[in-house]
């Protein structure tokens, strides 16, 4: 709405001006001689300057001026025979009328033909009805918007960012996490994993911001897991494979030995160590690179499975089950999200629009089997 | 919503272009002053609407708005913010956002100036310009929307060109379409002239500053392209004979011619067909070069922006514009009356000269350019036409033009005198072939085209000064009065000193950096040493560093003299893993006499790096004296001549007192 009344007024804004000079009595201009004359006049004025500056000699001074002047009589003559201009009111009016008429016309079915004033803006996006299926876009959509109006719940914003970076839009995970560590500055699993998002965004890349939070998480708890895996890789894109290898040395030894990221990370040890070869070249850590979300996707279903596992201890968490079932639908297990769903459905109040989406999500899940 | 604004300020944009290109029209026919003023606002309200869509572009990509299809595809979240502005126009649709900009913003400076304008022109040249500005505005809503919305949005954009992510090309675009479109004025005022049959003194007037202006921003264009693709590209050259440059410099070379021929019918009456005619194919050309550039016929390193789809949408444009200009010239030229008469040897002589070589250059350059395409259209195969073809045709025109300026610019109106020109320019003659000769006797007699070439820039540039010398009087009037001379002198007789001199300071670079490069390309382990020209440079090794976007290899060169270290220089090979694409980027030392330019290369199997190192003498005069070219045509904009034109009686008395003897 306020955008239509916004065209509307820019498209009045052009007719009214437009219209001005049509409606007004305007004077009859110059005639065109007189121009002429003045041209000549100026010329003449300019020759004289030259003389005072010594550019010209006097033969050429006389030729010129007499060139001139022939000019300017002929301009001074044609300036008697001046034209009536023609004066036509009810034209003009007709055509202020037509233009006034037309002009709004077809910008406005311009508009509509290539426009698209009904796309839903960034600000509307959250405000879908609830009736609409409730996937896990539609659900971290809400959640979003239900952040908006709670800033400063850490635990919304952290589970926002898992929601994200599930959905694979790290940047914003990234950001979701950013808003979390804000508010726990002391937490350095969320500064760590703001840092996961960030390298995922850049496909893989530690970026100098990444490598930072990575290093603050370090500072606020040393045996933090992901952020030494992360400095390692860092240290091996900066061509420091030694350092990355000493990291991920450390990391291993200090990695409890049911750790789901073991296998993982003795593989990148095993890559790099001496003897292997004669060192990695810049082909070795591009192919790591591409490797990678492969091996983050056998990392994720690592951890999914750790809080299906804790879940079954404390089946009271309802931002556990959510995450579980989003989880569980990235990895396209739609039986287990299923399950997950119920046991979130039982946690949510009766009635409430988050427990209809969940429950319309189970009845969609039921069809598809 | 602001994009969607955007979108709509446009669509008005153009429907007031296409009244601006008929009301004013058919008022200036029926004399109807009231349809003619319809002209103004119109022109006003394009500007400020193209500039509401245009900010509404860079509002979407500083804030990196992904619902528009078009900051998805070009931009990305990590960019620095500068690149995110400028990557407006590294595209193709927000080029041509800017390129509309440009040319309403002419339109809007012809409505608002353009009061001492005879009325009708005024209407007829803004109409004209209405229709070119329709054109452009059809192409973009129906070809190149870039205000085309994407749902749902990505969450990440898909970045920019790295070779693009550069301050050179950044302001690259602005300068050269300033001056693309400046040249649009000329044409309209050429139509607007044809359409009424007369081609006035006061005609040329207007067309010259605005020729001045649209030259000035063209050079300065040329010379940002050419000093990126000196420093970015790598291969330590400035100029490549690419079509895309060509495409700037054929515009340049009428736009010189007409600037030029504008002078003389100024001053002369004469001239008229002739500079209407320039005027139409100077923006022929500046449109050609838009569809080189635009419509993909060409596979160049300016490959970026290019849709083959468009091109029919561009090539008709081009022939409607251009060849309905040139039918218009057809029916009317016969009838544009001649004016004064001159001598073969006289100033008017020496620009008809200037004129024949310009156009004559430019059309070489036009061949060259459009011959492969032409071979390649009508199935005679690939071809490629290079630098060996335009240094053989393109030279040997030039050279006389270099020779015939310093003369030309010294000869008197309407007849000359070529012993008295020897007398003034001794000084000139013994400049350059001292200068010839110090250069034959340094270099070896076998470069003597490349001392010759230095000569002529000698001859250029200490011409420039002593005809500017004699019209001021040294050393035939006391100190004092030359001083008081050289302040009254027109500035346009500055500018043209100014300029030519500027001329002179490329030619010396263009021959030097040519002649006398030095190229070293070879495999390098840490602490190898090159001689190159004189230094000594030293690999140190590599290291790996990263830029807010990007990965890079650094290598580290150290730069010796005489065992004396100047300078550390470190290029670098830059990977953008969001682009997927690698960039070089030359590491530079500059003295202003010479460069000394680093590469880095590849690296090979057995741990060696391969370097390309290269001396470049006189290689910074180049954009130098392209610096100084444009500053002359600034100087030159300022002449009191370039502002008169309106009848009004207070002024008319201040110009006949200020021409009294004093």
């Amino acid at each position: 709405m306020i955008l239509f009344a916004a065209l509307a007024g820019m498209a009045l804004i052009v007719v009214l001006c437009l219209l001005i000079p049509l409606l007004r009595p305007s004077a009859p201009p110059r005639p065109r001689a007189e121009h002429d004359v003045e041209i000549y006049r100026d010329q003449l004025a300019e020759i004289e300057r030259d003389r005072a500056r010594g550019l010209v000699t006097e033969g050429q001074l006389e030729a010129s001026r007499t060139e001139i002047g022939r000019r300017l009589l002929a301009a001074d003559a044609a300036r008697r025979e001046t034209t009536e201009s023609r004066e036509a009111p009810h034209a003009r009016a007709f055509l202020a009328a037509v233009l006034a008429a037309l002009l709004p016309l077809a910008a406005g079915g311009l508009y509509v033909w290539q426009g698209a004033p009904s796309g839903p803006e960034p600000e509307a996006a959250g405000a879908r009805p609830a009736e609409q299926d409730a996937d896990v876009t539609t659900l971290v959509e809400r959640l979003a918007e239900r952040m908006k109006e709670r800033p400063d719940d850490a635990r919304g914003w952290r589970l926002l960012g898992r929601s994200l970076a599930s959905l694979e839009r790290f940047s914003e995970a990234a950001r979701a996490y950013g808003r979390a560590a804000e508010l726990l500055p002391a937490d350095a699993d969320l500064k760590s994993l703001q840092g996961e998002a960030l390298a995922a965004a850049n496909r893989g890349t530690v970026t100098p911001e990444a490598e930072r939070l990575f290093a603050a998480a370090l500072r606020i708890d040393p045996k933090e897991p992901r952020s030494h895996f992360y400095l390692g890789l860092a240290a091996l894109q900066n061509g420091d494979r030694d350092g990355a290898l000493a990291r991920w040395r450390v990391l291993e030894a200090a990695s409890p030995e049911d750790a789901d990221w073991l296998p993982m990370l003795r593989r990148r040890i095993a890559g790099l160590a001496p003897g292997s070869e004669s060192g990695p070249t810049r082909e070795d850590v591009a192919a790591a690179e591409e490797m990678l979300p492969e091996e983050r996707a056998r990392m994720i279903r690592g951890m999914v499975e750790g809080l299906a596992a804790r879940l079954k201890d404390d089946p009271d968490d309802a931002e556990g089950w959510a995450r579980l079932a989003r989880s569980w639908r990235v990895l396209g297990e739609a039986e287990k999200e299923r399950e997950a769903l119920a046991a979130l459905a039982r946690l949510l109040p009766e009635g409430s629009p988050e427990r209809s989406a969940v429950e319309q999500r189970i009845e969609t899940l039921r069809g598809k089997k | 919503m602001i994009a969607e604004i955007g979108h709509f300020a446009l669509i008005l944009a153009f429907l007031l272009a296409l009244i601006q290109g008929t009301v004013p029209m058919i008022g200036a026919a029926r004399d109807d002053p009231a349809m003619m003023a319809v002209a103004k606002p119109a022109a006003l309200l394009q500007l400020g609407l193209t500039a509401a869509a245009f900010l509404a572009l860079v509002h979407a990509f500083t804030v990196s708005d992904f619902s528009v299809a078009l900051v998805a595809s070009h931009s990305h979240t990590l960019k620095p913010l500068i690149y995110k502005i400028t990557g407006v126009w590294a595209n193709h649709e927000g080029s041509m956002v800017l390129w509309v900009l440009i040319l309403a913003l002419f339109g809007a400076m012809i409505a608002a100036f353009g009061a001492n304008l005879p009325a009708a022109l005024r209407a007829r040249v803004l109409a004209v310009h209405g229709l070119v500005a329709a054109g452009f505005f059809a192409f973009i809503l129906f070809t190149s929307n870039p205000f085309l919305r994407l749902f749902p949005a990505p969450v990440e954009g898909e970045g920019l060109n790295p070779l693009l992510q550069d301050p050179g090309l950044a302001f690259h675009p602005p300068f050269l379409y300033l001056g693309y479109v400046g040249f649009s004025i000329s044409f309209s005022f050429a139509v607007a002239a044809l359409i009424e049959g007369r081609v006035d003194p006061a005609w040329a007037r207007w067309v010259r500053p605005w020729t001045l202006l649209a030259w000035c921003a063209l050079t300065i264009g040329i010379a940002l392209g050419s000093w990126w693709a000196y420093y970015e590209l790598g291969w330590g050259g400035w100029w490549f004979w690419d079509p895309v440059e060509n495409a700037s410099f054929m515009p340049w070379l009428a736009g010189t011619a007409l600037l030029h021929s504008a002078i003389v019918v100024e001053k002369r009456d004469a001239l008229k067909g002739w500079t209407v005619l320039l005027a139409i194919l100077t923006f022929g050309l500046s449109l050609l070069g838009t569809f080189l550039v635009r419509s993909g016929v060409l596979t160049s390193v300016h490959a970026f922006a290019t849709d083959p789809d468009r091109g029919v949408f561009i090539l008709g444009l081009l022939i409607l514009v251009t060849g309905g200009a040139l039918v218009l010239y057809a029916i009317r030229a016969p009838g544009l009356k001649g004016g004064g008469l001159f001598a073969p040897v006289s100033r008017e002589g020496a620009l008809v000269l200037n004129n024949l070589l310009l156009t004559t250059a430019a059309s070489v350059v036009l061949l060259g350019t459009l011959y492969p395409l032409i071979l390649d259209a009508l199935g005679g195969g690939k071809v490629s036409v290079g630098p060996p073809f335009f240094e053989a045709t393109f030279v040997p025109i030039v050279v006389p033009l270099l020779i015939a300026c310093v003369i030309g610019s010294t000869l008197a109106w309407k007849r000359g005198d070529l012993s008295g020109v020897f007398g003034r320019l001794g000084i000139a003659v013994f400049a350059a072939a001292a200068v010839t000769a110090a250069a034959a006797w340094r270099a070896g007699i076998e470069d003597f085209l490349a001392a010759f070439g230095l000569g002529l820039a000698a001859w250029l540039f200490f011409g420039a000064l002593a005809e500017f010398a004699a019209k001021i009087g040294v050393g035939r009037v006391p100190p004092g009065s030359v001083l008081r001379r050289a302040g009254n002198l027109p500035r346009s007789a500055w500018g043209m000193t100014v300029a030519h001199a500027g001329l002179g300071i490329v030619v010396a670079g263009v021959t030097a950096s040519s002649a006398w490069q030095t190229e070293r390309i070879q495999s390098m382990n840490p602490g190898d040493a090159v001689d190159v020209a004189g230094y000594t440079v030293t690999f140190r090794g590599v290291s790996e560093t990263r830029g807010p976007n990007y990965r890079a290899v650094t290598g580290r060169f150290d730069l010796e003299r005489g065992g004396r270290l100047l300078a550390v220089l470190r290029p670098e090979k830059r990977d953008y893993p969001a682009e997927r694409s690698q960039t070089t980027e030359a590491a530079i030392h500059t003295t202003w006499l010479a460069d000394i330019y680093a590469v880095l290369g590849e690296r090979a199997a057995n741990g060696a790096w391969a370097a390309r190192l290269y001396h470049n003498p006189l290689v910074p005069w180049i954009w130098l004296g392209a610096v100084v070219m444009a500053a002359g045509g600034a100087v030159s904009l300022t002449d009191r001549r370039l502002r008169v034109g309106a009848p009004r009686r207070a002024r008319r008395g201040r110009a006949v007192e200020a021409g009294a003897p004093p």
